[in-house]
């Protein structure tokens, strides 16, 4: 796609639910995490669960900001994310 | 940029200009009094009027079966005056179609406010609306890791928006709707094209 495409149409709406048949088996997360980062964090350990996990004694919600930015730094690099 | 971006520009197209729209998470509370109510102008669940194919969803509803799972998301732009401008659902624990064994995000439901829509209005309000919501949920697949790919049904009208913006066919359907996926090659593409990711 380049840089100068020009997109004609517009959306109005559209969409149907996720069928089961096309939906992964990925373990149950706390459903009431609202600090964004650490959800994000649970989300990516659940999905790839192969990656290494610095400070992996320590529970998400009781690390400051600054730890889980560095955590999610980390993960990020393993996962090749930019 | 690491993280979701929180807000995305819309084209206010009859002073043609741009204008900021914040990304809201939307509970339903929030989506029953700021969508439903407003958007058709009628009450929630009645199937009066326009004739648009998704005026009888009720996204109070629709929220509720977002926060059904923790892997869901629902979330809308919202303009400085308060409107939303649409909103999305959307899933991050889907399978790709095309590439079997990975992960996407799958978009259950999109919609743009009907005055963004010329089916509805001689002269919409904003553009890009759609879009910006679709890229979001391409960022947030790149975030997770998903490598930006996107899958979703679409309607017949909407097909050609979807091809415009890299979807590819997928062979499959749901409930009927051609499933369609936006492949790593192409979702990269959008995103360093939005700046939201670096050309590396």
């Amino acid at each position: 796609m380049s840089k100068s495409r020009k997109h004609t149409e517009e959306l109005s709406c559209g969409g149907s639910r996720l069928p089961d048949r096309l939906r992964r088996t990925l373990p149950a997360l706390p459903s009431q995490q609202t600090n964004v980062l650490v959800k994000h964090i649970m989300r990516l350990k659940a999905m790839h669960p192969e990656i290494h996990i610095k400070f992996r004694d320590v529970q998400l919600t009781d690390m400051d900001e600054c730890t889980l930015q560095l955590l999610l730094d980390d993960l990020n690099e393993q996962l090749g994310i930019d | 940029m690491t993280r979701l971006r929180a807000n995305a520009s819309l084209r206010h197209i009859r002073s043609d200009s741009d204008v900021i729209a914040d990304f809201v998470a939307i509970g339903p509370a929030v989506a029953a009094q700021e969508i439903d109510l407003r958007w058709w102008g009628m009450p929630p669940g009645s199937t009066h009027g326009t004739g648009e194919e998704d005026s009888h969803w009720v996204w109070q509803l629709l929220c509720e079966y977002a926060l059904g799972s923790s892997y869901r998301e629902a979330t809308g732009l919202r303009t400085p005056d308060g409107l939303f401008q649409g909103a999305m659902i959307y899933s991050t624990d889907a399978e790709s179609v095309l590439e079997p064994n990975s992960g996407a995000v799958y978009v259950d439901y999109i919609a743009t406010a009907p005055w963004n829509r010329r089916g509805v209005t001689d002269s919409p309000t904003y553009r890009a609306v759609g879009s910006e919501l679709l890229c979001q949920a391409a960022h947030h697949s790149h975030l997770l890791g998903l490598r930006g790919r996107v899958t979703l049904a679409s309607l017949p009208g909407a097909l050609r928006f979807y091809r415009e913006r890299g979807f590819l066919p997928t062979g499959d359907a749901v409930e009927g709707m051609p499933l369609l996926e936006l492949p790593p090659d192409r979702s990269r593409a959008w995103l360093i094209e939005k700046g939201l990711i670096g050309n590396v």
